[in-house]
């Protein structure tokens, strides 16, 4: 949220926020109720959710956002009250007009319009999920225990509003709370001028009207007090029936130049801090963590104050001194770059979170049993990475509902339990994050994917692969297995965009299956995109980074080792193995290159499962790394992923160890069987072959 | 007699804007009179009713005047209690 806004909008984009995380709530909350005894804190959290929303929009003047949500309002009030049951109907219905409300919401957000037949549509049909005013509804007796039988009779309310001398600027406009009043029933309204200063004294963003309201509603006073909900703490609020004898309850005051210097306070009952989010363009970060980045601040300025003093007369006494003040300073840095980053981490349930609901929506439209299990929600990682992993994961969900599980009559013939499993998990890993797609369905056909891929001229014949590179033909472009195709997945079309996703964002993504136990889909990302820990590395003349997370192992190299294919690309004999070499002088015409491996280092490197040799000259330290774009800057390299500056000053490129693996592909295509020392001829990377 | 400054409304008076116009007012009252022409404003929230509500009641004694209110904004004024109708036009 950029500081140059103005406080309208900065708001507005709060607002937003909140309203993706209420719609998020309320689907949540819904999906949880669906085919469940509701609880009534499950049932007041979604009409909580509904309620905020509501409030909000009509904070901001969205109007048809708050006519839509009354009536979700509405009917979510009867279940709470008891004078309606959540039946599967009333909760599809609901899950309709949350998804319609997001349209609404997202409009709001983008300044475009809704189709109004559209919005109408939808609101009939959730009315008629509405009980009639002063019906006996349908719930059990003993929830309408206590209910008056004339509870639904017009009745006239006097309201005294008196707003907080701060409520305007906290984002709270009093008309348009007396607008959600006036949608309860008829009222009349007068304004009391009598707290207005004299025109010198008058600060136009205090407040200083007051009103006195008579309302005519059939709405009882919980509902008429809850159009005051989001400023309750910031108003004197009077509630009585005009015949009535009892004394009226008073909200707490809030009043005084205090109450006027306050800023935005936290709404009861409003959503959690947490959010459904498609569209990260702000973060809201947690107090701790800005703590913890100004604690990390206030050292760094101790450590440079020290420093200043070491700096100043300076002498050979004051070394010691001044090597602990620098790597303190060191420490300092990295603990500020880590609170920095920390920032920009989210957790993953903002991807997962879109996640029940469309499995349930899924499952149901293809007739099968699913259930969604979900792991490491609070696993963060950064905002970038989240953005850019959401439509994968979309898609790898949606093959396990639609490929994966199992109808549930085969299920059950299988012995298997009718209801399926899909498992979404994260967790982290050293720099890395993990998440898994498991499920417990069929698992894949090795023997029709490798038929297919023979079909495709992806594989030569006698090809002799294992299952899981056999398995891994499903991420080639255009090889789908299913049997018949649907509008859900099938087309050969996604899987092989997912893995160039994962690549992009500088991870891999691998499948393991076993037929009829299931199938699991694990990708592996980068915490960060914004820094990596890298391995320096030297080549020739220059200074190379590779990614530390792509590093398997370093060796000195044994010339009696390597063998060359067909005069042209070199392996590795390493452990009974072979491994494709690629000389880094080659690649990038360093000098040197035409030197033999006597004296130099292997470093073997994975990426997308695959390894690779890369032979230098020698091994430098570790270090973080920020990234800078090549792209950017300069234009697109094969083989490098951007670019850093080192400590001396000096540019170096980071490499980019999937591109280098395709690169020794391209070289070595001639190559694709290498004897092995069993007998056993074993096939080279897939993708290779499909170069020859 | 003093010049009488011509003032536009901006077609906004919600909370954001009630200060930067407040001001704009302060400094052409500082001059003399002010007639501050209301015919482009089209939205108020309850700072801007205020505001004007504050310029109707005192401003005629502080040498600022309201010309030309737009029916939506009398009308607005007149549901939100503000019996300044007569006033306004």
């Amino acid at each position: 949220m950029s500081g140059h806004q103005p406080l309208i909008e900065q708001l507005k984009v709060v607002f937003f926020e909140e309203a993706d995380e209420g719609l998020g709530i309320m689907e949540a909350g819904l999906l949880e109720l669906d085919g469940n005894e509701p609880s009534q804190e499950e049932i007041n959290s979604i009409f909580r959710a509904a309620h905020s929303i509501k409030g909000g929009a009509g904070t901001f003047g969205f109007a048809r956002i708050t006519s839509f949500t009354h009536g979700m309002e509405t009917l979510l009030d009867q279940v709470r009250a008891g004078k309606a049951q959540l039946t599967a109907p009333r909760i599809k219905a609901l899950l309709q007009a949350v998804d319609h409300l997001r349209i609404l919401v997202d409009a709001a957000r983008h300044g475009t319009t809704v189709d109004e037949a559209g919005t109408q549509a939808v609101q009939e049909a959730l009315a008629r999920h509405i009980e009639p005013e002063g019906s006996g509804g349908s719930a059990p007796a003993h929830h309408q225990e206590g209910a008056s039988p004339t509870a639904a009779a017009p009745q006239e309310w006097s309201i005294t509003f008196e707003p907080g001398p701060g409520m305007m600027r906290t984002g709270n406009d009093p008309l348009l709370i007396l607008r959600e009043l006036g949608l309860l029933g008829p009222m009349k309204v007068e304004a009391d001028l009598g707290r207005l200063p004299p025109f010198g004294a008058f600060d136009p963003e205090l407040a200083y009207l007051a009103w006195q309201i008579t309302l005519t509603t059939a709405a009882d006073e919980k509902a008429i007090r809850d159009v005051f909900a989001w400023v309750e703490d910031d108003c004197r609020l009077v509630v009585q029936k005009v015949q009535a004898t009892i004394a009226p309850e008073v909200s707490p005051v809030a009043s005084g130049p205090a109450a006027a210097a306050s800023g935005p306070r936290p709404v009861e009952g409003g959503p959690e801090p947490e959010r459904r989010k498609s569209d990260l363009g702000s973060i809201r970060v947690s107090i701790d963590k800005v703590d913890a980045l100004v604690n990390m601040v206030g050292e760094l300025v101790i450590t440079q104050s020290m420093l200043g003093q070491i700096e100043k007369n300076f002498d050979l006494s004051k070394l010691a001194r001044l090597r602990d003040g620098l790597t303190q300073l060191e420490r300092n840095t990295r603990e500020l770059q880590e609170s920095v980053m920390r920032i920009r981490m989210l957790p993953i349930r903002f991807i997962f979170s879109r996640f029940p609901r469309m499995v349930h929506d899924l499952s149901e439209q293809l007739g099968k049993e699913v259930e969604l299990q979900m792991l490491g929600e609070g696993t963060e990682l950064d905002k970038t990475v989240l953005e850019k992993l959401g439509d994968p994961l979309v898609h790898l969900v949606r093959n396990s509902v639609d490929h994966g599980i199992e109808p549930p009559e085969q299920r059950l013939a299988q012995g298997k339990p009718a209801l399926g499993t899909i498992t979404l998990e994260a967790l982290h890993q050293g720099s890395s994050i993990v998440i898994r797609i498991r499920d417990d369905g069929g698992g894949l056909r090795t023997e029709r994917i490798l038929a297919k891929a023979k079909a495709a001229g992806l594989v030569k014949d006698d090809a002799e692969l294992t299952q899981d590179e056999i398995h891994d033909f499903i991420f080639s472009p255009g090889l789908s297995t299913a049997e018949k195709l649907s509008d859900v997945s099938g087309r050969g079309v996604g899987l092989d965009v997912v893995r160039k996703n994962i690549l992009e964002l500088g991870g891999s993504v691998n499948v393991t299956s076993e037929q009829g136990r299931g199938t699991t889909f694990t990708i592996r990302l980068p915490l960060t995109l914004a820094i990596l820990d890298g391995q320096l590395i030297r080549a020739g003349d220059q200074v190379y980074i590779v990614p530390l997370v792509s590093i398997v192992e370093s060796l000195a190299m044994r010339p009696e080792l390597v063998n060359r294919i067909a005069g042209r690309a070199e392996m590795y004999r390493l452990r009974g193995e072979y491994l494709p070499i690629l000389r880094l002088h080659d690649t990038f015409g360093l000098r040197g290159g035409e030197s033999e491996h006597a004296g130099r280092l292997l470093v073997v490197v994975e990426g997308n499962g695959q390894r690779l040799g890369v032979t230098v000259d020698d091994l430098l330290e570790q270090q973080q790394v920020v990234i800078k774009s090549l792209d950017t800057n300069y234009r697109r390299v094969e083989g490098v992923s951007g670019a850093t500056i080192l400590g001396d000053g000096t540019v170096a490129l980071i490499l980019d160890v999937a591109g280098l693996i395709s690169l020794a592909k391209g070289k070595g295509s001639k190559c694709s069987t290498i004897p092995l020392p069993n007998g056993r001829v074993s096939a080279p990377p897939v993708s290779a072959v499909g170069n020859t | 007699m003093t010049d009488v400054a011509q003032t536009l409304c901006p077609t906004s008076l919600l909370i954001a804007d009630v200060a930067a116009f407040w001001g704009q007012l302060q400094t052409a009252r500082a001059a003399g009179s002010v007639a501050v022409d209301l015919a482009g404003l089209q939205r108020v929230d309850g700072a801007g009713l205020q505001l004007l509500t504050v310029l109707v009641q005192q401003g005629e004694a502080q040498g600022v005047r309201l010309k030309n209110p737009p029916a939506p904004i009398r009308e607005t004024a007149r549901w939100a209690g503000v019996d300044l109708v007569a006033t306004l036009s």
